[in-house]
């Protein structure tokens, strides 16, 4: 009984936390409502619908929302706005996002408050799937005559060519002596 | 003078030409041999083992499947590199000093490069597949590209290993050194050799063509085998600079090489007067000069992965800097780059005792800079697993330590065999030197003329 009432404590001090937040420059508290588990591949885009209510109920209308996404820099996560958009008299807007990396994305809708209205925000979950090829992908690579494989063969066979001409030379090599000795050798027999 | 050239001559036959003359092994001769032969035949057992159980014997796995092997061929493929560069470039470039150890550079070449081409064949679980890499070429396959080069660098090297040493096997054959096979195949070999302008001709031209050949030749090996890495996607590897950052990391190891090798083969067969103070210093010098580069392309290397980033690259970083592989690491910053750049650079530690210590800091410093390349990269995760582990057995260390001694053994073996200074080419230099100098001049002609004639009796002066 006494946890039950300690709990209910903490939840009514975190309730007007945010209410008084909301109440403290006399603004109306609002909600943000978002689509939910959207499904979608990289590089393609897809819009996030978002509803904005004030605490009765009624649709905010002109209120700028804002997604953002966790972004990794230099070791660093920060928050940036990857898209925006306003919403209509039926406090419905449209956000485009096109995911640049594949893997969960939890992202936040934020209406960061206007025109008498308090600020809220929202978290979404996407789903940012690999795009399938249903085509076989172009070659990629230079594509020119003489960027085949086998040109890589070139310089080895010029290389032992220039061998083999070495070998050649050792030969005369081993001629120019034999012909430099043969007269001693003919004086010798004689 | 031409007595003192003479002596000159005889001394320097003497010495080059000492270990192909001697006898039998002396005791110590005895015991180095057999030790390494001794590391050797436990390494092939430990090869013959590993064929046997597979590569389950060895700390290789799924994760790891480079380990100590793939960083013993790395390491001796840079070191080969230095027969091209003393030789063949100061050959090309008319270097004069070169001469007295050309011979030593071209030997580490070869020898080098045979027992790190065994290393990859050790590295196959099946050797009798290695076949398949020309049965079934694939000609976009950089580890065809791999075996094409090396093959195509041994062949070279063994071509230019040869051509200068027609003359001293000429000389050994004239001087009938040796027991009837060795006499066989210096006659062989020699070409019969008689220094005749023909053959002089034919013989220089020969060189000049292989000095021209092999540099581009050994610049595309060590390039293709940082291709091997460097055509991936890993992280470590997925690098555009890894082929002049391999060339340079050869050159460098390959000039430490020959430091190493060419002090201890002035000490053994006292060749002070050959090998000088004065080459220690003009390889130091190079050595120097590709140390500050190979700094240069390793922050250059580490700079643009670090501030990137990258998921993994992030990770080996890590694991590099501050990780399980740090201590490796820094050893090869601390002890193999900075501290021989440090003593290169200053007058004082600019002697052959310290020009050594650092040059087997550089050797040490760049095997574990290899198996920093090597092993870290591939235990890097290339999906969210955890990080692959390697741990050497005693399969692969008796395997690395059998591939030092082999090379070492190599070396005095050859060295039985063929002279450790090309003779005629330093005696060429001595003629260049003179003709250089020019005729006598009066001043050193009076004491040549002075000799002469106190060696004449006095009743046959005319």
């Amino acid at each position: 009984m006494r946890r039950l009432l300690a709990v209910a404590a903490f939840g009514l001090m975190f309730a007007s936390a945010g209410i008084s937040r909301a109440w403290a420059g006399g603004a109306t508290p609002t909600t943000v409502v978002a689509s939910q588990g959207t499904v979608t591949v990289k590089g393609q885009a897809v819009f996030i619908h978002v509803q904005v209510r004030d605490a009765k109920g009624r649709p905010v209308t002109g209120a700028l929302v804002r997604l953002l996404v966790p972004v990794s820099f230099m070791g660093s996560t920060k928050d940036e706005i990857v898209g925006e958009g306003t919403t209509n008299e039926t406090g419905h807007a449209a956000i485009r996002f096109a995911p640049a990396q594949t893997g969960a994305v939890q992202g936040t809708i934020a209406f960061w408050g206007s025109q008498g209205y308090a600020p809220s925000e929202a978290t979404i979950a996407l789903d940012v799937q690999s795009p399938v090829f249903t085509y076989a992908p172009e070659p990629i690579g230079i594509q020119a005559w003489w960027a085949r494989s086998y040109f890589i063969l070139v310089p080895f066979i010029v290389i032992w060519s220039i061998y083999l001409m070495l070998l050649w030379l050792v030969v005369r090599v081993k001629r120019a002596g034999a012909a430099a000795s043969a007269p001693s050798d003919i004086a010798a027999t004689n | 003078m031409m007595e003192a050239a003479q002596d000159r001559r005889t001394r320097l036959l003497e010495r080059a030409e000492a270990p192909v003359r001697a006898g039998a092994w002396g005791k110590k001769g005895r015991l180095l041999v057999g030790g390494l032969a001794l590391v050797v035949a436990w390494g092939i057992f430990a090869w013959i083992w590993q064929l046997k159980h597979g590569l389950a014997v060895t700390g290789l796995n799924n994760h790891v499947s480079w380990g100590f092997y793939l960083t013993n061929f790395v390491f001796f493929i840079g070191i080969s590199h230095a027969g091209t560069l003393v030789s063949a470039i100061l050959r090309l470039t008319h270097a004069e000093w070169r001469r007295p150890i050309t011979r030593l550079a071209e030997m580490i070449t070869v020898v080098a490069l045979v027992i790190g081409a065994s290393m990859v064949v050790t590295d196959m679980g099946r050797p009798d597949r290695l076949q398949f890499v020309l049965v079934h070429a694939h000609l976009r396959s950089p580890i065809l590209w791999d075996v094409l080069s090396i093959s195509t660098y041994i062949a070279g090297s063994l071509l230019y290993l040869y051509l200068p040493l027609v003359p001293d096997l000429a000389i050994l054959r004239d001087a009938a050194v040796g027991g009837r096979i060795r006499r066989r195949l210096y006659s062989v070999l020699s070409l019969g050799w008689h220094a005749v302008p023909e053959q002089r001709r034919l013989l220089v031209r020969a060189i000049g063509i292989m000095a021209i050949v092999i540099v581009p030749v050994a610049v595309s090996v060590h390039t293709v085998v940082s291709w091997v890495f460097g055509m991936t996607l890993r992280s470590g590897w997925n690098s555009t600079i890894f082929g002049p950052y391999f060339v340079v990391g050869a050159i460098f190891s390959g000039i430490a090489g020959i430091i190493v090798v060419m002090a201890i083969f002035r000490r053994a067969y006292h060749l002070e007067e050959f090998i000088t103070e004065l080459h220690f210093k003009y390889l130091g010098t190079l050595l120097l000069v590709l140390g500050i580069l190979y700094a240069y392309f390793t922050l250059s290397e580490y700079a643009t992965v670090g501030f990137k980033m990258e998921v993994g690259s992030a990770t080996l970083l890590s694991a590099l800097l501050v990780g399980q592989y740090a201590p490796y690491f820094w050893f090869f910053t601390i002890c193999g780059l900075i501290t021989p750049i440090v003593l290169l650079s200053v007058p004082r530690t600019r002697t052959i005792k310290w020009i050594v210590t650092a040059a087997a800091l550089v050797n040490m410093g760049m095997w574990l800079k290899r198996f920093v390349i090597v092993i870290p990269s591939m235990a890097v995760p290339l999906m969210p697993y955890e990080w692959g582990s390697y741990r050497p057995t005693w399969v692969e260390w008796s395997i690395t330590a059998a591939a030092f001694a082999g090379f070492a053994l190599l070396f005095v073996l050859f060295a039985r065999v063929f002279p450790v200074i090309s003779v005629w080419e330093v005696e060429e230099g001595w003629e260049v030197e003179s003709a250089k100098r020019g005729p006598l001049t009066s001043t050193e002609l009076v004491p040549e003329l002075v000799s002469a004639m106190a060696a004449t009796p006095v009743g046959d002066r005319s």
